[in-house]
C-alpha cells in the first residue's frame, strides 16, 4: 500500500476534457459511499475548474490510474483515451511535494491565488465527514492546510493584484477608504462592468454610468443602482465623483486635462482617481500631471499586474524552500510510522525473553518488581535504537536499520505469523 | 553609569531594534527573511516603551520628584515617551506595520539624542508639584506627541502619493494604508496637538506668573510655540472649514512640524526663562 496521486490539471490539460473530468460534490459523495467495493484504504477527492485529483492510498500505482480513469467513465461518461494523455500521477514524497505545492497555490493558473486552499480544506472535511480519510491523508491533509497557510504568511506570493479589474480596485484601495466614494462609468464594456463589481464589493457606490447606447447604460445603471446619465453630461457630476472609469469607443479623447483643472479647483483638491481602460484612450495622459489626480489606463494597470507577477515568482523559490522542509518533516513522520510495526515486534520479543528469565528466577522478586524491572530494561534496550532510527527516518535510511533489526532478531519470521501490514509512504 | 540611564539605552536600543524588524517585515533588508519579524518589531517597541517609562521612575526615585524635563535630555525622552504612548495605547487601533516603520526610528533617533545629551547640567524648578506647571508639561509633551504622530502620516502619506504618481508600487505600498486614511489621521492628530498645545500655553502663563509673578509672554519658547500653533491652526482651517484637501496641504503639515522642532530645540541657542533651554 502506498500514497498515490492521479488526475488532471490546467498545465496539461485544455478546459474541454477538465469540463468532461470535473466531479460535483454530489458525485464525490456517491464515489466516496461505493468505497466499500474497492482496495482502497484512504481516499479525497478534489475537483475545481483548474484540476480534478485522487489522492489516496492504494496497492499500486496501476490501481490508482485505473480506478481514476474508471471512476471518471462511470460517473461523467469520459472515455479513458481522451484523458490518458494528460493524466499525472505522483507517488510517496512526490506526491506529499505536489499536494503541498498546490496548496500553497505554487501548482495554480495565478501563482500563489488563495481559493485553492479552501477548496482543499473543503475536500479534506468531505472526506473526513465520509470517513475515508484516516491516519495518513488525515495527517497529510493536516499539514497541507498548515503548509499552505505558512507559505503565504511567511512569503509574498499571494501579494499584489494579478489582473486589470483587481489591480484597479487595489488601487482605488490605496487612495481611498472605499467606504461613501462615489464612481462614475463611462462606457459599460465587460472590462467596465468587472471593476465595478470589485468596487461595489468594497464598499463604493456606483453612482453613475453614461454610453453612447443609452438603453445599455440604462440596464447596466440598474444592475448597481445607478443613475444613467447622458455620455455629453459627464462632467456635470465629476464634482461628486471620486472614481471615474473610463471605456467609451471614441476614437479622441473625450476627458481633457483642462476640464480636469478646473474641476479639481472646485472640488479643493479632493483626490480624483481615474480608470482609463479604454483603447484608444480616452482620457489626455497629462491629466495625470495634475495634483491629486491619479490617471491610470490599461497598460499602467497591466504593467503593475506584471510587477505583481514577478513578484510573485520570485517568492516561489522561498516557498519552495518551505515545501521541502515541510516534505523532509512529513516523510519523518510517514517513515516512523513504517517503522512501527518492527519496533512492536522487538519491544514484544524482547518483553517474551525477559518474561522468560525473569520467570526463572521465582518468588525472589515480587510481580511487582519484576514488571518494573521489564519496564526498565526494555526501555534501556530499547531507547538507543529508537533514537538512531528517528535520526535514520530524516535522512531516508530507516529501511536499512529496520532490515537490520529484522534480520538480527529473526521478527520476518515473528512478522509472517502475525502478518501486520505493511505499509509504505 | 546609573540604573536610569541604563535603562534609557535599553529603550533606545529596543526601538532600534524594532526599526531594523521593521525593515526585515517589509522585506527592505535580506529579502528571504519576512513576516515573523513583524511581532518582534511590535514587541520591541513596547518593550521600549516601557523600559522608558522605568527611566522616569528611576529618575524620579533618584531625584525624590517627577520633573521629565529638567533637562534637554530628560525632555527629549519624555518626548519620545509620550510619542510612543499616543501611539501604542491612546491610538492602538491605527496600529500598522508602516507606521510603526516610520515610528521606530523617529523614536531611535529621539532617545538616541537624549542618551548623548544627557551628561547636560539639570536646573532646578521652583514649585515643580504645582498642578499649573504638571498640566503644562503633560498637554505639552503630549501635544508635541500628536504633532508627532501627525507628521508620520504625513510621510506615509507623502510616501503613498509618490509611488501611485510615479506609478512605481513597491512591495511596501501593500502594507500602507489608504491615503484617505492617511490624510485623516494626519488632520485628527494635528487637532489634538493644536488643543492641547493651547491647554499647554494656557496654564504655562498662569503658572510662570504664579511662581515668577510675571507672565513669559516675551520668552523664546513661548512665541515660537505659539507660532507654531497658528501654523496648525491654519492648517486645520484650511482643511476643516475651507475643504482644502490632497498632497498639499499634507506637505505643509511637514513644514509645520519642522517649525515645530524649531520651536522645541531653536530656543536652546537663545535667551529663554525655558528650564531645559540652557
Amino acid at each position: 500500500m502506498g500514497l498515490f496521486i492521479c488526475g488532471v490539471s490546467h498545465h496539461q490539460c485544455p478546459i474541454e476534457i477538465r469540463e468532461k473530468v470535473y466531479l460535483s460534490s454530489e458525485e464525490i459523495l456517491k464515489i466516496y459511499q461505493s468505497l466499500n467495493h474497492e482496495q482502497i484504504e484512504e481516499l479525497v477527492i478534489v475537483s475545481t475548474c483548474n484540476r480534478s485529483e485522487f489522492y489516496g492510498i492504494f496497492p499500486s500505482l496501476d490501481s490508482a490510474t485505473n480506478f481514476f480513469t474508471r471512476i471518471i467513465q462511470n460517473f461523467r461518461g469520459c472515455n479513458p483515451r481522451e484523458i490518458e494523455p494528460c493524466l499525472y500521477h505522483y507517488s510517496d514524497d512526490a506526491a506529499v511535494r505536489h499536494l503541498y505545492r498546490v496548496a500553497s497555490g505554487l501548482d495554480s493558473m495565478v501563482v500563489g491565488e488563495n481559493e485553492i486552499l479552501g477548496q482543499l480544506r473543503e475536500a479534506f472535511r468531505v472526506a473526513s465527514d465520509m470517513g475515508t480519510a484516516h491516519s495518513v491523508l488525515f495527517r497529510l491533509f493536516e499539514k497541507t492546510l498548515k503548509i499552505g497557510k505558512d507559505v503565504r504568511t511567511k512569503t509574498k506570493i499571494n501579494e499584489g493584484a494579478v489582473s486589470v479589474p483587481s489591480v484597479a480596485l487595489d488601487l482605488a484601495q490605496k487612495i481611498f477608504n472605499l467606504s461613501e466614494e462615489k464612481v462614475m462609468v463611462l462606457g459599460t464594456g465587460e472590462m467596465s462592468l468587472q471593476i465595478c463589481q470589485g468596487l461595489k464589493r468594497a464598499g463604493a457606490e456606483i453612482a453613475y454610468a453614461a454610453g453612447r447606447d443609452f438603453e445599455k447604460t440604462r440596464r447596466f445603471a440598474m444592475d448597481f443602482g445607478a443613475q444613467p446619465i447622458v455620455l455629453g453630461e459627464w462632467n456635470e457630476k465629476l464634482f461628486e465623483t471620486d472614481i471615474l472609469i473610463t471605456s467609451t469607443s471614441a476614437q479622441e479623447p473625450i476627458v481633457f486635462r483642462g476640464e480636469i483643472q478646473k474641476q479639481m479647483e472646485a472640488r479643493k483638491h479632493r483626490p480624483l482617481f481615474i480608470i482609463d481602460i479604454a483603447l484608444p484612450r480616452n482620457v489626455e495622459p497629462d491629466v495625470h500631471t495634475l495634483e491629486d489626480v491619479y490617471l491610470y489606463n490599461v497598460d499602467d494597470l497591466k504593467q503593475v499586474a506584471a510587477e505583481n507577477v514577478k513578484l510573485r515568482r520570485r517568492e516561489i523559490q522561498f516557498a519552495e524552500e518551505l515545501i521541502d522542509e515541510a516534505v523532509i518533516s512529513f516523510k519523518s513522520w510517514a517513515t516512523q510510522v513504517e517503522a512501527r510495526p518492527t519496533l512492536e515486534l522487538l519491544e514484544e520479543h524482547i518483553g517474551r525473553i525477559l518474561e522468560e528469565e525473569l520467570s526463572k528466577m521465582g518468588e525472589t522478586l515480587s510481580e511487582e518488581q519484576k514488571a518494573k524491572l521489564k519496564d526498565k530494561i526494555r526501555s534501556r534496550i530499547l531507547s538507543a535504537p529508537l533514537e538512531k532510527i528517528k535520526d535514520a527516518s530524516r535522512q531516508g535510511i530507516t529501511h536499512r536499520y529496520l532490515h537490520a533489526l529484522r534480520s538480527l532478531f529473526r521478527l520476518d519470521e515473528k512478522m509472517e505469523n502475525t502478518k501486520q501490514p505493511e505499509r509504505s509512504l | 553609569m546609573n540604573l536610569a540611564l541604563m535603562l534609557l539605552i535599553a529603550s533606545g536600543i529596543c526601538y532600534a531594534l524594532s526599526f531594523v524588524f521593521s525593515l526585515l517585515s517589509f522585506g527592505l533588508i535580506f529579502k528571504g527573511l519576512r513576516e515573523h519579524f513583524r511581532r518582534p518589531a511590535f514587541f520591541l517597541l513596547r518593550v521600549g516603551f516601557l523600559a522608558a517609562t522605568f527611566y522616569f521612575a528611576a529618575e524620579a526615585v533618584e531625584h525624590g520628584y517627577f520633573l521629565p524635563v529638567a533637562s534637554f535630555s530628560q525632555a527629549l525622552a519624555f518626548l519620545s515617551w509620550a510619542l510612543a504612548f499616543v501611539y501604542l495605547v491612546l491610538l492602538s487601533s491605527v496600529k500598522t506595520d508602516s507606521f510603526s516603520l516610520v515610528l521606530s526610528p523617529l523614536l531611535t533617533v529621539f532617545v538616541s539624542l537624549a542618551i548623548v545629551t544627557a551628561h547636560l547640567p539639570v536646573k532646578t524648578v521652583p514649585m515643580t508639584g504645582n498642578v499649573y506647571f504638571v498640566m503644562h508639561i503633560a498637554s505639552a509633551f503630549f501635544a508635541y506627541a500628536a504633532f508627532s504622530l501627525s507628521f508620520v502620516a504625513s510621510v506615509l502619506y507623502l510616501i503613498g502619493h509618490h509611488q501611485l504618481k510615479s506609478k512605481q508600487l513597491s512591495h511596501s505600498s501593500q502594507k500602507m494604508p489608504s491615503l484617505e486614511e492617511l490624510e485623516k489621521l494626519v488632520y485628527q492628530s494635528m487637532v489634538w496637538g493644536l488643543l492641547l498645545l493651547i491647554l499647554a500655553i494656557g496654564v504655562g502663563l498662569i503658572w510662570s506668573k504664579t511662581v515668577y509673578g510675571h507672565i513669559w509672554v516675551s520668552d523664546a519658547k513661548t512665541i515660537s510655540t505659539v507660532l507654531t500653533g497658528i501654523v496648525y491652526g491654519a492648517l486645520i482651517y484650511l482643511h476643516y472649514v475651507s475643504s482644502f484637501h490632497g498632497k498639499r496641504g499634507v506637505s505643509l503639515s511637514v513644514l509645520a512640524f519642522l517649525i515645530l522642532l524649531l520651536s522645541f530645540v531653536g530656543p536652546r541657542f537663545v535667551q529663554s526663562s525655558h528650564h531645559f533651554v540652557q
